[in-house]
């Protein structure tokens, strides 16, 4: 029985972190020093903990086929989201687009801003080119993914996203916005919704900067 | 001399064994009730599949690295496990002494390519979850106390201890060894048990389930055992490899 405790333990405490996020993220996120002082190489092997090394098979809302290995050479702002949920995921798009603001010219020009759908069946890629019409994004700098069910767990998983369709076409998920680094790796993330973006936008800036 | 006949004996009676039981099982699905039901129903369908009667061994998952190099101790990426990836093999190439033991140590990257190299996959959460109801003559022996109190030993013995070889237990009803007693096991779907949802059409009635309050004072002890596996996939990486961590792998049906 002693053994179960220390479990139950971390178990309440994930859900008591839960609910005071909005009061402690910041706090930790700006302490966190920003460790992009040395920039890899974006040619030849891809380090060990990169997320382009996924090979997961995916496609844009402009029916392009994609490996997530073409995000490499910039940095990235990647999101999970489902298209037909109304309330979490406007506002996690609006958060990016509130990055994607805030942002240097450098970074503004260079970054690329992707939203990972967890509904292959209806964020079909013409539902997701009409996302990128319904929220006015710009299509060179804003990519929708759809891909299948393996492919999706596995990105989620290395981003720390949790979800679960709740009922059908309805997903309960965790809502992170994860900064990568121009090789795929996580560099620093925003957790929960409407959380202060200077944080990320620093980082990001930084990483524009030096690439 | 003695002591030669004994390894020889022993050899001989696990292998044994070991033919006795296939090495997968087909179980036929059927509605039941998850510990984390959809919103609309509480029912959830288990289609048919098959799953692998025991969880996969060392010597199994060596064979699996010796043909797959990217998945070697040594060789692995920093992405797919972390840095105790296999670390209780005596070798990078040799599982010996531990041969029969359940492979523990491997990351859900790893134990899901091992699964695709046999035409496999991992099991869903329901589906392992549906499986593990049974005990060796019904289907769900979640409603008798004996089989939670089995369950919940197992969950309460300390980690850290020598694990056990497969097959040393009896079966359940679908003819599974070893889903409890030895080791946890990952599936497919792990990081989806516990969400920090800000989906509120949907997220609110399931979250207050796993928030401390409500979870523990959930009615019967099979709650309280189910719960101990959600709480403790919730707490994985797909990079994480563990001392008590294995798998087995399920597969879809061939259409006919």
């Amino acid at each position: 029985m002693r053994s179960l405790l220390p479990l139950t333990l971390v178990f309440l405490l994930g859900c008591q972190a839960d609910a005071v996020t909005p009061i402690q993220e910041p706090v930790v996120a700006q302490k966190a020093p920003v460790q992009v002082a040395i920039v890899e190489p974006t040619t030849g092997e891809l380090p060990g903990k990169s997320i382009y090394q996924l090979d997961g098979s995916w496609t844009t809302q402009d029916n392009k086929p994609l490996k997530l290995e073409s995000f490499r050479g910039q940095p990235v702002v990647v999101a999970m989201f489902f298209g037909s949920c109304r309330t979490a995921c406007p506002t996690i798009i609006a958060d990016m687009k509130r990055i994607e603001k805030a942002a240097s010219p450098e970074a503004h020009k260079n970054t690329k801003f992707v939203l990972i759908t967890f509904d292959p069946k209806v964020d079909t890629p013409d539902a997701l080119k009409e996302l990128e019409n319904k929220f006015k994004l710009d299509g060179q700098r804003w990519t929708f993914l759809h891909g299948d069910a393996g492919s999706i767990r596995e990105v989620a998983s290395v981003l720390n996203v949790q979800y679960r369709e709740v009922s059908e076409g309805q997903f309960s998920h965790t809502n992170l916005i994860t900064l990568l680094d121009p090789n795929g790796v996580v560099t620093t993330k925003i957790e929960g919704l409407k959380m202060p973006v200077e944080p990320l936008v620093a980082a990001l800036n930084k990483i524009a900067g030096d690439s | 001399m003695r002591y030669w006949l004994i390894i020889i004996g022993l050899a001989l009676s696990s292998s044994t064994a070991l033919a006795a039981a296939p090495e997968r099982v087909k179980i036929t699905g059927d509605n039941y009730a998850p510990f984390y039901p959809d919103k609309d129903k509480d029912q959830t369908l288990v289609p048919d599949f098959e799953m692998d009667t025991f969880p996969v061994t060392n010597s199994s998952f060596l064979a699996f690295v010796k043909t797959h190099a990217k998945w070697q101790r040594g060789s692995v990426k920093a992405l797919f496990a972390d840095e105790s990836y296999l670390e209780n093999w005596p070798a990078a190439d040799s599982v010996a002494g531990i041969e029969n033991q359940p492979v523990t140590h491997v990351s859900w990257f790893a134990a899901r390519a091992y699964c695709s190299a046999q035409n496999g996959r991992l099991p869903t959460e329901h589906e392992w979850e549906f499986v593990s109801r049974a005990d060796e003559t019904r289907v769900d022996a979640t409603g008798d106390l004996a089989f939670n109190q089995h369950v919940l030993s197992f969950y309460s013995k300390p980690g850290g201890g020598q694990i056990d070889n497969i097959n040393q237990t009896s079966a359940n009803y679908w003819g599974l060894h070893d889903l409890y007693g030895l080791v946890w096991e990952w599936v497919e779907d792990f990081n989806s048990s516990i969400i920090s949802s800000d989906n509120r059409q949907g997220g609110d009635k399931q979250e207050s389930k796993f928030c401390g309050g409500a979870a523990l004072n959930a009615a019967n002890t099979r709650e309280y055992a189910t719960f101990m596996r959600f709480a403790f996939r919730s707490s994985l990486k797909s990079s994480y490899t563990l001392h008590n961590l294995g798998f087995r792998c399920a597969y879809d049906l061939k259409s006919e």
